[in-house]
């Protein structure tokens, strides 16, 4: 009942008037907030792979008013607006499970002095975050975004099984003032004053496989340093290969060193090629530990994506002899842990998903990728494949052995019997034969195998779209919690409010509506715990910051607890607490209920915030406006949870006509920015 | 047994605040439910909350309240001067403000026009 009024009247808030001198928008506490920690990459539509800090803090440069700030160290919290860039990120839709491009909205950073969730799956993916940061879940409840917090060990969360990211195939231009070139604009030569003497290349005009495959080979077995390139390898189709290439491309020569063990070595002695290269496709020289594909070769079609996996795999891959081997698994190993997820980014153009592992090789890590199964390796086979014979030839082996080694599934067989019933179905029917049924059941795991083959002689939307889903669904192997003392980050995705973690990981994200209205409106107070009287102490919120359409708005913030006609410690005890305790917060909340009557007094402007999907006429609310009204108090009505098909936005209107009132959704970010333009105009 | 307690306006409203706050929480933690002629201005219903809440106790749970008036917005233009008229010379005699105990009164529901006083049921006896 207490919870009822609780939710009903969710707090009132009152904003201070306008505070000059400070710089940066910061709002809500520390600790508020749904953020992942600064080491966690996420993955650009652009092909761009970087972590959640390097963002932030190029967006920061890229905001020029952020050049007139102190040091960013000396802020809390804070949160950039970014639809104006248009930078785009691969985006699941809960609703469809399809992976599509949408709009970064905001960037946001905060201190976080405190624990982070470090979640690890089976498949190898490690998510590191705030104890409220959302992610999706799938479970017999169907499909949900829940908070680390609220995992466990063997649920499963959603991974990349598709991704199609969208780059072009016109390089980048050329500094023409870095170079000598000829009439027909086909061939180049550095102007270098320690380099006198560079060679003169032809250049490629548009990124083809051929390109591509050449680029493939100085990631993978190369010595790329600022004026030469050397490939080293023992087959001597790839020798040939590259040779082949080089001259083809570039018109340069290749001079050949044998380095004993059948390894030669191939030198491209040409600064050209390296600031060429640099320059088309901010392809720097690296060290092994940092190399990289240019995020350019992330985007671009399936054929040449292939040439290039061709060639890493070719170069790097690693296929098992012995076919009969339960575990065969076709790997890919680097010391550059970037390159390692590209990799897989790439192969979920052919829904080829595998798993991370990280082993110390002579004290130092190497990252790897195993791709398991005889459907993933039949995958592999006819959309990539070898050019290296033996490994060719194995790899035909493992795909014919018929072994599946099924590492992801899905945890949902109360619900696909539901559904079977619901259909009125036999097992056998249903699940296309009646073979470890009562095995799957008992597990709750259903294989992919299954579910797809049950998809395509079903009509049923839901199997469907899980079958063809662009995600995946991933044990939780490990729970760590960690102490953690810098700053967090997080990022708003348009309408789908999801985006993917460079290991392929679906986070979910905090959206400004989360930020404010749920700081601000108690929201987040009541979905943390179900207990009423969860605020039961006035918390003061200083030097809140909102910009919206070029305006800014600095105030404080009051947080009320809500206030109700009634307190029974009788309903604490229902949510399991002790007899004492329960009367201990009953004593507490009728404090805060007084506390926030006095409060009142001290209001410049309230927002009351109402459910718009219940009766507005409580007497509560009445009662609060009343006093407001004889207080000469301004106060802005927020019809929240307009989301709700029971919402009624013109009842709340109509109970309190004499006062604006903006329907929000605070869950969904519904009409906030009009809830600002409204905020705006009562705070003058 | 339910008891309903009315109170006239011409016997409540000569009462200052704190003596209009005292006779309605002891008639509710006598487990009345009083029916007061008239409308509680809202700084008295916030003062109501307060010192209901500092005396809110294992045994007493707290109140509900709710009061209902002429809904101004549905009436002609003559019928609003005659209200507004009524309440200046009657100083706000109309409307009815119904306060119960939360251990009796389950909820009030209202709207504009209408309330509905939803009792607890019966708890079982125990053996």
């Amino acid at each position: 009942m207490i919870s009822s009024i609780r939710r009903m009247f969710g707090g009132f808030l009152s904003i201070f008037k306008k505070r000059k001198n400070v710089k940066l928008g910061i709002y809500g506490p520390p600790n508020a907030g749904k953020c992942l920690t600064q080491d966690t990459s996420i993955i650009l539509y652009n092909g761009e792979i970087k972590t959640i800090k390097k963002l932030f803090d190029e967006i920061r440069e890229i905001k020029s008013e952020f050049s007139k700030c102190d040091k960013f160290e000396d802020f809390e919290e804070t949160y950039l607006e970014t639809s104006d860039l248009g930078i785009l990120v691969p985006s699941l839709d809960p609703k469809t499970l399809k992976i599509v491009p949408k709009k970064m909205q905001f960037v946001y950073a905060q201190k976080h002095k405190g624990q982070v969730y470090k979640i690890t799956t089976t498949s190898g993916r490690i998510i590191e975050g705030t104890s409220e940061h959302p992610i999706i879940r799938i479970s017999n409840e169907g499909i949900k975004r829940v908070k680390l917090c609220e995992l466990n060990k063997s649920e499963c969360i959603g991974i990349t099984a598709n991704l199609s990211l969208n780059t072009n195939i016109i390089l980048n231009k050329i500094k023409e003032e870095n170079y000598n070139i000829n009439n027909n604009n086909n061939i180049i030569q550095s102007i270098s004053k320690f380099h006198p003497h560079t060679k003169s290349i032809n250049i490629p005009q548009v990124l083809d496989g051929d390109l591509v495959s050449f680029i493939g080979y100085v990631i993978t077995e190369s010595n790329h340093i600022e004026n030469r390139i050397k490939f080293t390898n023992s087959d001597k189709g790839l020798l040939e290969h590259f040779e082949y290439l080089s001259e083809k491309l570039f018109n340069l020569k290749t001079i050949k060193r044998d380095m004993g063990n059948n390894n030669f070595e191939l030198e491209l002695n040409s600064k050209t090629l390296t600031d060429y290269l640099t320059e088309i496709l901010g392809f720097k020289p690296n060290l092994s530990g940092d190399k990289e594909i240019p995020a350019q070769l992330m985007g671009l079609s399936n054929n040449i994506s292939a040439q290039l996996l061709k060639v890493l795999f070719d170069a790097e891959g690693y296929v098992p002899e012995n076919a009969k081997d339960r575990g065969a698994e076709i790997e890919y190993s680097s010391k550059s842990k970037k390159l390692v997820e590209q990799v897989q980014i790439l192969l979920n153009k052919f829904g080829i998903v595998g798993k991370f592992k990280t082993k110390i090789v002579n004290n130092e890590e190497y990252h790897s990728l195993f791709i398991g199964g005889s459907d993933n390796h039949r995958l592999f086979r006819d959309n990539i494949g070898f050019t290296i014979l033996y490994k060719k030839e194995r790899l035909n082996k493992i795909c014919n052995t018929g072994l599946k080694r099924n590492r992801f599934y899905l945890p949902i067989m109360k619900l696909l019997e539901k559904l079977r019933l619901s259909e009125n179905k036999l097992q056998k029917e249903f699940y296309l034969d009646d073979k470890h049924i009562r095995r799957m059941i008992n597990d709750n795991k259903i294989t992919y195998h299954r579910l797809r083959a049950m998809a395509l002689k079903s009509n049923n939307e839901i199997l469907r779209s899980l079958a063809n889903a662009d995600c995946m669904w991933d044990e939780i192997k490990d729970i760590e919690i960690k102490e953690y003392d810098d700053y967090v980050y997080d990022i708003t995705v348009e309408d789908n409010h999801t985006f993917l973690l460079s290991n392929g990981l679906i986070s979910g994200n905090s959206t400004l509506a989360n930020r404010i209205c749920k700081d601000w409106l108690g929201e987040e107070m009541s979905s943390v715990s179900a207990i009423p009287h969860e605020t039961r102490e006035i918390i003061i919120k200083e030097k809140i910051t909102i910009k919206s359409k070029g305006k800014e708005l600095t105030f404080n913030l009051v947080d009320t607890p809500g206030i109700a006609t009634k307190i029974d410690y009788e309903d604490f005890i229902r949510f399991k607490m002790t007899a004492k305790d329960a009367k201990e917060r009953a004593k507490e909340a009728t404090k805060g209920v007084i506390d926030a009557i006095k409060w009142l007094d001290n209001m410049d402007c309230v927002l009351v915030v109402l459910d718009a999907s219940q009766n507005p006429y409580s007497q509560v609310n009445i009662t609060i406006i009343g006093n407001l009204a004889a207080r000469n108090i301004p106060v802005l009505i927020v019809a929240n949870k307009i989301d709700l098909k029971k919402s009624d936005v013109k009842r709340v209107e109509s109970a309190f006509p004499q006062y604006p009132t903006i329907g929000i959704s605070a869950e969904k970010g519904h009409n906030i920015e009009n809830f600002y333009d409204e905020l705006f105009k009562i705070i003058k | 047994m339910l008891t309903l307690q009315y109170i006239p306006y011409h016997e409540f409203s000569v009462l200052d605040l704190d003596e209009k706050l005292k006779r309605i929480i002891k008639a509710v933690k006598d487990d009345k439910i009083i029916l007061i002629e008239g409308r509680l201005e809202a700084l008295e219903e916030s003062e109501l909350i307060k010192r209901t809440m500092q005396v809110i106790s294992n045994k007493f749970k707290g109140i509900e309240i709710a009061s209902i008036d002429y809904d101004l917005k549905n009436m002609v233009f003559i019928d609003k001067i005659k209200k507004n008229l009524a309440n200046f010379l009657l100083r706000r005699r109309s409307g009815l403000t119904i306060v119960g105990p939360a251990s009796i009164v389950k909820e009030i529901r209202k709207d504009p026009t209408k309330i509905e006083l939803l009792t607890m049921e019966k708890k079982k006896s125990k053996r």
